[in-house]
């Protein structure tokens, strides 16, 4: 599927040739791979090669100069970016490339439309207080709607990951007094079982009646799972979509980097329009490359990737960055050799 | 060397007489190589010491005794206990549903399977040993959960009173992802391992001795039970432990199947429990520098359960006497 | 006629030796049903696994699977191969074995056949702990000292490196146990005629054991093929085709198998699926190469 080529300032502003190679989290790893093949596809000799080995991994091994950039869903501690600088001999910046929502996924035989769920609510059926779908709780957001008495099955990430800290981290910042268990790559789940990875949990559910995890919406897609719309700081129940995730993502994100690096923290609470469990996730890369012929197609692979790139977002699960933050983004990158 | 029966010396060469001694080509050669394997595994050992000593230093709970995994919090906090528990449970149950089965196998082949059918017969279980251990743990996954769910169910329905199988929480009722059907996976990749093992050692056995036994008007199985079986023990045990190795350092197929969580679960049909190797898989990635040393000291603790286990199996098998030394 | 004096384990002298009588006859029946049993019950996950993984797989399994790599190939599309996978994997266990082999079966030649002292008990203590190593230890010790600090970078060779460090502890193992089997009064034959030691070894004692150290070298690289986690940190996995093993990242089978099927996508699980099958194919083919080459009736006692 190759993206437009005419709009105003979209078309590749130079191609590069050679090969780099980035690693990092499993969440933007579908939105790299089709960036690897349009950009590939527009510029012969291009080898982007992108491997979804864990933001953790992929921060280490951009310290230890393994790899040419890396991909996060969060941003860098002190240490690795004092590492990072190291490696590159440059400062390391930290861009916002791609935003998603983490999906609400459950299976519930004779429930037709999707169901609503607070924060409170998520709060108390992942901590195992609410324990059947026909809970007061859930009925009090669902008025109308006949639900069934089956007991809830919750599936939680039996690895660390930063679709974990998403959640818990939309979890503590509104779930209250009601949610006790922090927020981090794991958390100490008190029930439910354990699942690897995003496939792992969503396979769960699939074969349980009245499971319900958390995890990205194209799962729930590939599964035929519904979703939930979930109420975070806002009125009303979202659905989580690309163009709800970008709102909520415009309204949530603040950049808290300086100069060219665009790391920023999300404020679950200012999260008000949109779907309220969203999230950005970045590519981190040197702003002067000690190869320049790699920096040259770093820089080129990435100016695609925020441009027509975004384009894709929506047909892989993901949303397209705010055009605001697109901007600075292209800023930040014009400065990297 | 000497010893109570003098053994034959090897001469050194064929007929010239000996003047020189002069050190063996190929026995320096084989040395060479033992000196490269022992340097290898020390090298090993040693890197995998010294990362897990800042892990060690850092934490601030029981490594031993502590059952949480939070070795990135401040202050760390993380322990061993659920994962060498869970280890330890999983790989017994494994081998106690694997080796008999193994062994019976073995058996089959060698004794019991017409001759032509034989050779083959073992390459099919062998065929066990091909599949790689992320498809059994897909297979697991997508195939065996729901379908040993309904005989999770009947266990725990009629056999609950033992407390290994009781299901407090009513957990079987719904596809339930425990150490027993991760113990089934690793059954299932440990089987080809002490078959293919115990075929070769029951091959060997002496046909003088299973003559005999049947001259003497033993049944077929009594003279697999007093002339093939009992020189056989080390061998066997030996490919024991080579599967005991295997259960022990299984990585992705535990981590697929099992539903994780950090503790001391004796109910193995219910969800929960955790394996050294299958949390180094988990966490691997998404952790920092005292993450992944912990991560090392728990493979540690996992040597050390190895080396334990070794260690009785040769001093109770081999009765503590090496090879009598033939030569020089 | 008198009653013979009770011997343990040997069935006392039966006036009808023709005739088995009640309790043994049953035993013996019991046993040779559960000998049966046994039998069938190893095969039945075989099957499933085996019968379900050509199931899933035949779905893109074929010329264009084998020939064609996952370059240009996006996530929602449905061609793409594993051709570099295979590369990858072949390349990366052929060299693992040519490191692991002969260093392991030399290594217990020593250990069985020359040792004797305080550094034989030592590297057996090493080798049995190193059995039980997580595949992924292995990957991380190839990867803090050949990727990075001797600055290597990824490579198939150092993926190579870290299957052959799981490798060696089985091989030395399993051939200690086969020479271990080998009677001694075939060596003492061999010394009375006045062969040398080493002599006695390749030509007496290495045939003998071949059958059984062959099966614990193919349990090995059957193994290994199939190991996910030690390439992870050691080749890095690629979507393009590079046949150099010792420099730039590879692919391997196990790896395309774990990165496809964690994927949300249909046509990505069908790829699994199908590089599932592919690697049983190449460790089957394995097997019988090594069988065909291996394949001695001379000292064989059957």
């Amino acid at each position: 599927m190759s993206p437009s080529v005419g709009a105003a300032g979209s078309a590749p502003s130079s191609c590069a040739t050679g090969t780099v190679s980035g690693a990092g989290s499993t969440f933007q790893q579908n939105m790299e791979t089709q960036w690897a093949k349009d950009f590939g596809g527009e510029c012969a000799g291009a080898q982007i090669n992108y491997q979804g080995v864990g933001s953790g991994a992929g921060i280490q091994q951009l310290g230890a100069g393994t790899i040419d950039f890396a991909g996060s869903d969060v941003t860098m501690k002190d240490a690795e970016r004092a590492a990072a600088n190291a490696a590159c001999g440059s400062t390391a910046i930290t861009l916002p490339v791609t935003a998603g929502g983490i999906a609400i996924i459950y299976n519930l035989k004779g429930l037709g439309a999707p169901v609503n769920l607070n924060a409170i609510t998520l709060a108390g059926i992942f901590q195992g207080k609410i324990k059947k779908w026909n809970d007061p709780a859930i009925a009090a957001d669902n008025s109308g709607v006949r639900m069934p008495a089956t007991p809830i099955t919750v599936f939680y990430r039996s690895d660390a990951s930063g679709t974990t800290q998403v959640f818990t981290g939309f979890e503590k910042a509104l779930g209250g007094s009601a949610w006790t268990l922090g927020s981090g790559k794991t958390v100490p789940w008190p029930t439910g079982q354990g699942a690897k990875g995003s496939d792992g949990v969503t396979a769960g559910v699939a074969q349980t009646d009245g499971g319900i995890t958390y995890a990205e919406v194209s799962f729930a897609k590939s599964n035929n799972l519904p979703t939930a719309s979930v109420k975070g700081a806002g009125s009303g129940f979202a659905a989580i979509s690309a163009g709800s995730v970008s709102t909520a993502i415009a309204a949530g994100f603040t950049v808290t980097g300086t100069g060219n690096d665009l790391a920023g923290s999300l404020d679950f609470t200012k999260m008000t329009d949109g779907y309220p469990i969203s999230t950005v996730s970045y590519a981190i890369v040197c702003s002067k490359y000690k190869d320049a012929a790699k920096g040259k197609l770093v820089k080129a692979f990435l100016a695609y990737a925020i441009t027509d790139g975004q384009a894709v977002a929506n047909g892989l699960g993901f949303a397209p960055v705010p055009s605001e933050l697109v901007t600075k983004v292209r800023l930040s990158l014009a400065a990297v050799s | 060397m000497s010893q109570a029966l003098a053994p034959l010396n090897a001469p050194d060469m064929v007929s010239a007489p000996r003047r020189v001694r002069r050190v063996e080509p190929f026995r320096g050669i084989t040395l060479a190589a033992a000196l490269v394997t022992l340097a290898i595994l020390l090298a090993i050992a040693v890197f995998l010491v010294s990362k897990a000593i800042p892990a060690l230093r850092a934490d601030t709970a029981s490594f031993l005794s502590t059952r949480a995994w939070q070795p990135d919090a401040t202050p760390p906090v993380f322990g061993v206990a659920a994962l060498a528990f869970g280890t330890v449970l999983s790989s017994a149950l494994a081998l106690t549903m694997a080796v008999p089965v193994a062994v019976g196998v073995a058996i089959f082949i060698v004794e019991y399977a017409p001759k032509r059918l034989a050779n083959w017969l073992g390459y099919a279980v062998d065929l066990l040993a091909a599949v790689p251990s992320v498809v059994f743990g897909l297979w697991g996954v997508y195939v065996l959960i729901p379908h040993i769910t309904g005989f999770q169910r009947w266990l725990a329905n009629w056999f609950g009173w033992i407390p290994l199988f009781s299901d407090p929480d009513g957990h079987t009722q719904t596809a339930s992802r425990s150490i027993f059907v991760a113990a089934v996976v690793l059954a299932i990749m440990v089987l080809p391992i002490v078959a293919a093992v115990s075929r070769e050692v029951l091959r060997q056995a002496d046909p003088a001795l299973k003559e005999a036994a049947l001259a003497l008007g033993a049944t077929r199985w009594e003279m697999v039970r007093t002339a093939v079986l009992p020189p056989s023990r080390s061998g066997i045990t030996g490919g024991v432990m080579l599967g005991l190795g295997r259960a022990l350092g299984e990585t992705i197929a535990v981590a697929l199947v099992l539903g994780t969580s950090f503790s001391i679960n004796w109910h193995i049909l219910t969800p929960g429990g955790n394996t050294i190797a299958a949390n180094i898989a988990n966490y691997f990635a998404e952790a920092g520098p005292t993450g992944r040393s912990a991560l090392i000291a728990t493979g540690l603790v996992l040597f050390a359960m190895t080396l334990f286990v070794n260690t009785i199996a040769r001093a109770v098998i081999y009765r503590g006497a090496p090879r009598r030394r033939v030569g020089r | 006629m008198t009653t013979a004096p009770y011997q343990r384990g040997v069935a006392a002298p039966d006036p009808h030796p023709w005739r088995m009588r009640g309790r043994r006859a049953f035993v013996d029946r019991l046993a040779t049903v559960a000998v049966y049993l046994a039998f069938v019950i190893a095969l039945v996950p075989l099957v499933a696994v085996v019968w379900y993984t050509v199931g899933r797989g035949m779905a893109r399994f074929g010329s264009n699977f084998l020939t064609h790599s996952m370059a240009g190939v996006g996530p929602l599309d449905r061609n793409g191969g594993a051709y570099h996978a295979i590369l990858g994997t072949v390349e990366q266990v052929l060299l693992a074995s040519a490191i692991s082999v002969p260093l392991g079966l030399l290594a217990s030649i020593y250990l069985n056949e020359y040792g004797g002292h305080k550094m034989t008990t030592i590297v057996r203590l090493l080798v049995d702990v190193m059995t039980g190593i997580p595949s992924i230890v292995a990957g991380l010790f190839v990867f803090a000292f050949w990727v990075l600090a001797l600055h290597k970078g990824f490579s198939g060779f150092a993926g190579a490196m870290a299957l052959a460090v799981l490798m060696l502890p089985v091989v030395v193992r399993t051939s200690e146990e086969m020479l271990r089997l080998v009677p001694d009064a075939f060596r003492e034959a061999a010394y009375a005629l006045g062969i040398p030691k080493w002599r006695t070894i390749l030509s007496i004692v290495l045939p003998t054991a071949s059958t059984g150290i062959t099966t614990g070298v193919m349990l090995a690289v059957a193994r290994v093929t199939g190991e996910t986690a030690p390439l992870l940190l050691t080749v890095f996995g690629s979507q393009y085709i590079n046949g150099n093993p010792f420099r730039g990242a590879q692919s391997g089978l196990p790896l395309l198998i774990f990165q496809q099927a964690s994927s949300a996508y249909p046509a990505a699980i069908d790829r699994a699926w199908a590089a599932a099958f592919t690697l049983i194919l190449i460790v089957v083919a394995l097997y019988v190469g090594a069988r065909l080459l291996t394949r001695r009736d001379a000292l064989n006692r059957r």
